[in-house]
């Protein structure tokens, strides 16, 4: 504990130093100056953008030749083309990638670890340019990953000196200036004029993989008015990250407001939803601590391009008939053991034990456990799904032009197409997009939509959904023009809490509006296979989870894998009102609502498809590799909790 | 252990009062053993106590004020000359830093109307605004599975809801719901697309402002369409998106400024290369 009060005092030195750099700079005014936005609704519309994006500041980044900056990922993210490798003899990348559909937000979220080390690294003249670590980091490579990257998987990570100096110091006064550029290119490409275009969210990841188990979260601000970002070198327990985004945001007096979106429990051993308490701890020290976590962290990422983490059959702890759609994109590969109640290690190279706690389902019932336990729901997540693209190309979600995720990991076809053994490349997936339902395209209205959980995630498509929940909808709320206005009159939308129950009534109602994604003129969307409503809930104790088909047609819908030609079949719009049938008021419930396309090729079949004669790698033939997808939207639940 | 603190928050404290007093710098750091506590300083000193903490210092804090700074102006001429400024690395960096950023302010200090006008017509296509349009629709939804849109029941019931409009019928009151709502404001085309399909942003481009139109298909079903009012595109005025402009231009300039500056430093100093330089391209390639 002596070390990381140590180096936080270096890094508050660091700050200071930056605050005397930029002295002669206007404070921001408490309140952001700028013109209302044209397409303001009290309603809310819908926006979708990419809250998971790495670039060439990332140190897991740039030793694959990764070279964008936020600067150019924010370009992309509105539409202009980026140049991704290989790179060629002038160091630029040699393949050209754009959006036919500009983004609506975007956040740049390197990896906070490490952004002075690389650009220490980097920069000849500085600190440890000359040492051998940075020799190393510069010849990249996974050794040069492994270089500083190994540290997130110590209990006790150190900086390293040759590089930092003997405190660690020289690489956060280095580490200032990066965030610095994070933060102006935020600002900078952050649209402040009545167009309200395009939203930035200033944002970095903290990068926890202890024993091998991904603890990662994306730390995403309000505002421009930002701490120094929190590392897991100097704060290697999540409690610890928390504290410090109280301490240096929440609690700092100036304005500051943070949320973390926890990533990818699908690869944490159980570690990264798991809800511990300090030994001897009294129940109300309990519930303090569950409250903070739920205020701080009221969203995980259910998709990105390392998998999905919605759900998984079969693991211990809870209860229901199998549910055939949980076999989507899936990271883990078998055969693995069941951590049961506790955990494992491992899980980034695919090893160690499962949890229910790695999918989402299982850490919502987890969550409902401890309020029944402590009146207290650490976990109300709400979700979202991003890309994690580490190339600086946020929401490059489409499948057919999908050209990777990491550099020159697999910026290669045959790389992309490889499929031999755990965490190939063909486990893979371009990413997910996040979808917010704001009054306005501004920071303001986005992160407070993202605090109060309006929010869902889409494995790619942009599809619309709307969802509200409450006592007294009637049977033809599908047919009713005012359902928008009566949908907040009378109920909540995604993400609430159920008001109180009336006592005429004898169940929760959800309304659910379904589009498709239109897609654009050369590139059409699929069309909608059904409407899915998932259940969790307490049975005196027992955690229970079950499915039910509320619209749209199981099984409809044909595609062919060689041609990737549809048959056309689908829905183009599905509403439908549903009355829970198994509702009891006395159990502690959540429902969220999934939405299943037909299905399409998924990007390897686009990709083999597109081979040439005698190029065709063998995973094109792979019967293992899975060559069609349902693509789908997942939304935040809503919670249902029993009067005390 | 506890030198490398110390060293690092003298330069801190070094660099503060360098920044209060940098024009005076020219002036104290002439040959000679003399340390000038001017008018001007003193002020400086002032000023930024107040900025700290709100309020002008009183007499004893002010004498405080000075007698830290002459102290520290003490510290930091020894240390200069037995050269620690050039063994730590914290300052090297940071003066390393200080010249870039004085390379680039050397230009991108202030960009006046005219710098701005022309970097706005060069780059005109990055802040080019489509035109836009405000309208509100009622939706009459295919029958769900059943066959092309505007060819059931879907188009009789689309006109008996028009005829209704022009007789004066609440818009909000007819139709079924649309998840994205009834009404989008300011939208472009590409949005509109993006909203409704592709084509119904030009389906609608032609019709009339203020007056309910002929059922329009969207992909997702029929929509009588009354548009409120559009707002014609291009390039708008620099005067409504200055700051924009100017963050882009800062940034060309910045990265162009520095370009030049180091070109010039190169010039006028003697590199000389006794590395293997082969594979120094890729290594200085910034992030």
């Amino acid at each position: 504990m002596r070390r990381s009060q140590r180096v936080r005092g270096a890094a508050a030195l660091a700050a200071s130093l930056l605050v005397a750099a930029c002295a002669d700079r206007a404070p921001a005014p408490p309140v952001e100056q700028r013109e209302p936005c044209a397409d303001g609704s009290a309603l809310r519309n819908l926006y979708f953008g990419d809250l998971h994006v790495h670039t060439a500041y990332s140190f897991d980044a740039h030793v694959f030749d990764v070279r964008a900056t936020p600067v150019d990922a924010y370009r992309f993210a509105r539409g202009e083309p980026l140049a991704l490798p290989p790179l060629g003899p002038d160091g630029r990348g040699t393949q050209e990638l754009r959006l036919d559909r500009p983004l609506d937000f975007a956040a740049v979220t390197d990896h906070s670890e490490f952004l002075g080390e690389v650009e220490s690294c980097l920069v000849p003249g500085s600190t440890g340019y000359d040492e051998p670590a940075c020799a190393a980091f510069r010849a990249g490579g996974g050794a040069g990953q492994a270089v500083f990257g190994v540290q997130t998987t110590s209990p006790d990570p150190e900086r390293d000196a040759t590089v930092c100096g003997p405190d660690g110091n020289a690489c956060l006064v280095q580490a200032s200036a990066v965030w610095r550029r994070t933060i102006d290119a935020a600002n900078d490409a952050y649209d402040r004029t009545s167009r309200c275009s395009f939203t930035t969210l200033v944002g970095y990841e903290y990068t926890a993989n202890t024993g091998g188990s991904s603890q990662h979260r994306n730390v995403l601000f309000a505002s421009d008015r930002v701490p120094p970002p929190t590392t897991y070198v100097e704060q290697p327990t999540s409690e610890g990250l928390w504290r410090e985004l109280r301490a240096t945001c929440l609690d700092a007096g100036t304005g500051c407001d943070v949320l973390a979106i926890p990533h990818n429990p699908n690869q944490s051993n159980g570690r990264l939803l798991r809800v511990e308490y300090a030994p001897g701890s009294t129940l109300d020290e309990q519930r303090a601590q569950a409250a903070a976590r739920a205020a701080i962290e009221p969203l995980v990422e259910i998709f990105q391009h390392k998998g999905e983490s919605e759900c998984l059959s079969g693991l211990s702890g809870a209860l229901g008939d199998a549910d055939e759609a949980c076999g989507f994109e899936k990271l883990r590969t078998p055969p693995f053991d069941d951590c049961g109640d506790g955990v494992g290690a491992g899980g980034t190279g695919n090893g160690g034990c499962v949890s229910r706690r790695d999918y989402v389902r299982g850490a919502l019932l987890e969550g409902l456990a401890e309020d029944a336990r402590l009146g207290v729901n650490p976990l109300p997540l709400g979700v979202v799904a991003s890309t994690d693209t580490h190339n600086g190309t946020p929401g490059a979600v489409d499948e057919r032009t999908f050209l990777g995720h990491r550099g020159s990991v697999d910026d290669m076809a045959d790389e992309r197409l490889a499929s031999e053994g755990a965490r190939s490349g063909t486990t893979f997936n371009p990413g997910g997009l996040a979808a917010v339902w704001a009054e306005e395209n501004t920071r303001e209205a986005i992160f407070a939509a993202l605090a109060r959980r309006e929010v869902y995630g889409t494995s790619g498509p942009r599809i619309a959904l709307r969802v509200f929940a409450g006592w007294s909808f009637g049977a033809d709320a599908c047919s009713d023009p005012g359902l928008l206005q009566a949908g907040y009159d009378l109920g909540v939308p995604m993400g609430g809490v159920l008001p109180t129950r009336d006592d005429a009534a004898s169940a929760p109602v959800i309304v659910v509006s379904a589009l498709r994604d239109a897609g654009t003129a050369a590139r059409p969307g699929a069309r909608l296979e059904r409407v899915q409503i998932v259940k969790g809930w307490l049975d005196g104790g027992i955690a229970r989870e079950r499915v039910y088909d509320v619209a749209g047609q199981a099984g409809v819908g044909r595609v062919d894998a060689a041609t990737c030609a549809t048959d056309g079949a689908g829905f183009d719009e599905l509403c439908t009102v549903w009355r829970d049938p198994d509702f009891d008021p006395a159990q502690h419930a959540f429902w969220y609502v999934r939405v299943l396309e037909v299905p399409t090729c998924r990007w390897n079949a686009w990709a083999c498809r597109d081979a040439a004669d005698g190029a065709r790698p063998a995973s094109c033939d792979d019967p293992a590799v899975p060559k069609t997808i349902r693509e789908r939207a997942w939304s935040s639940p809503v919670f249902y909790r029993p009067e005390p | 252990m506890s030198r490398a603190p110390t060293l690092a928050r003298l330069a801190g404290r070094l660099l503060v009062a360098g920044l209060v007093a940098w024009a005076a710098y020219d002036r104290l750091l002439a040959p000679g053993d003399r340390i000038v506590v001017s008018e001007e300083l003193r002020a400086g000193l002032r000023a930024d106590h107040h900025r700290r903490t709100g309020r002008p210092p009183s007499a004893a804090e002010e004498a405080a004020l000075v007698d830290t700074w002459i102290e520290d102006e003490l510290l930091y001429r020894e240390a200069l000359a037995l050269g620690l400024d050039r063994r730590d690395v914290v300052v090297r960096r940071r003066l390393v830093q200080s010249m870039g950023f004085l390379l680039e302010e050397d230009t991108a200090r202030a960009p006046d109307d005219d710098a701005l006008q022309a970097y706005l017509t060069t780059h005109a296509e990055r802040f080019a605004t489509a035109p836009s349009v405000t309208f509100e629709h009622v939706f009459v939804r295919a029958n769900p599975g059943q066959g092309v849109i505007g060819e059931g029941d879907d188009a009789e019931r689309a006109r008996t809801l028009r005829a209704e409009l022009d007789a004066g019928a609440d818009p909000a009151h007819l139709g079924d719901p649309l998840a994205r709502g009834a009404r989008m404001a300011g939208r472009t085309p590409a949005e509109i697309d993006g909203a409704f399909g592709p084509g119904f942003a030009a389906r609608i481009a032609t019709l009339p402002v203020d007056a309910w139109s002929e059922p329009v298909p969207s992909s997702f079903g029929l929509h009588l369409v009354r548009v409120v009012r559009r707002e014609p595109g291009g390039v708008p005025e620099l005067a409504t998106i200055r700051e924009a402009v100017a963050a882009d231009w800062r940034h060309a300039q910045r990265e162009a400024a520095r370009r030049r500056g180091i070109a010039q430093l190169r010039q006028r100093h003697d590199v000389v290369r006794e590395d293997d330089a082969s594979g120094s391209a890729r290594a200085s390639e910034l992030p």
